[in-house]
């Protein structure tokens, strides 16, 4: 089951990898790095499964920061989307300067 | 029976996180991203962390992707390319995910063999470090704490620079 949960952590991480590189628009992105975020929980639960003690909290704890995290970069996108959707520019990230304060 | 359930549901899993980054609108893309969501969520629930999967759908697929579907509705992505261009970048696409995977499953085929230290020697140092540091009442609390002030802090500094251009 390990070898399972890491082969489909490993291909997501290439997805979320290989997104970011290929993608030109921004939300695509984030979507992209929401997809690596994805594939560090299922890594995550693999490793909390085969290593720690299921009594501690430390598992929970750790599965608990990265949804946090997750739930962070969703927030940043949308309102960096509203931010840039206000000032009416482009979504491709090989034409965005209007990050530029 | 169990093992190619699971393999099943991986394949179908990472087929919907490439095919992300091939649909032309971005309500689609993050349809997707709730269907990769729900498809890890299936895999926990497979390999015995039923409550971890539950919670991956109640943060993924009930509160982000709703959140993205909701944003992100009538957007459309990019402009339509060309067939040989999209062709091209299919192929790209696919050689530097082979290419990415290979080497992160290489890593970790390759990693504990190589590694002077055991399996119980690791969880020993790392993990029992890792349960030390997490394992105090007010852990949850200061990383859930941090993580606002910083979504906070950086929403109000976008948020005042789209008051200054609407007023």
């Amino acid at each position: 089951m390990l070898s399972a949960l890491l082969a489909i952590g490993a291909a997501l991480a290439a997805a979320g990898i290989s997104g970011i590189i290929f993608s030109r628009n921004f939300v695509a992105i984030m979507f992209a790095v929401e997809l690596i975020i994805i594939s560090g929980i299922v890594i995550a639960v693999s490793f909390i499964n085969s290593f720690i003690n299921a009594s501690t909290a430390a598992g929970a704890m750790l599965l608990i920061s990265l949804w946090a995290i997750a739930a962070a970069e969703a927030i940043a996108t949308v309102t960096l989307y509203a931010f840039m959707k206000a000032r009416g520019s482009n979504f491709r990230v090989d034409k965005l300067n209007l990050l530029k304060w | 029976m169990l093992f190619e359930i699971i393999y099943g549901f991986a394949f179908i899993t990472v087929a919907f996180a490439v095919s992300m980054f091939f649909v032309k609108k971005l309500l689609h893309a993050a349809v997707l991203l709730a269907l990769v969501s729900i498809g890890s969520a299936i895999m926990f629930a497979l390999t015995g962390s039923a409550l971890v999967g539950i919670f991956q759908l109640l943060v993924f697929v009930g509160g982000l992707s709703t959140y993205f579907i909701v944003a992100f509705g009538s957007e459309p992505r990019e402009e339509r390319m060309s067939f040989k261009k999209e062709l091209a970048r299919l192929a790209l696409f696919a050689l530097s995910f082979i290419a990415i995977a290979g080497a992160i499953a290489y890593g970790f085929a390759k990693a504990p063999a190589n590694s002077t230290t055991t399996a119980a020697q690791a969880q020993g140092n790392f993990i029992s470090s890792l349960t030390a540091m997490f394992n105090s009442d007010y852990m949850l609390l200061y990383v859930v704490l941090l993580l606002l002030v910083a979504v906070a802090t950086g929403s109000i500094i976008i948020a005042k620079k789209v008051v200054k251009l609407v007023v």
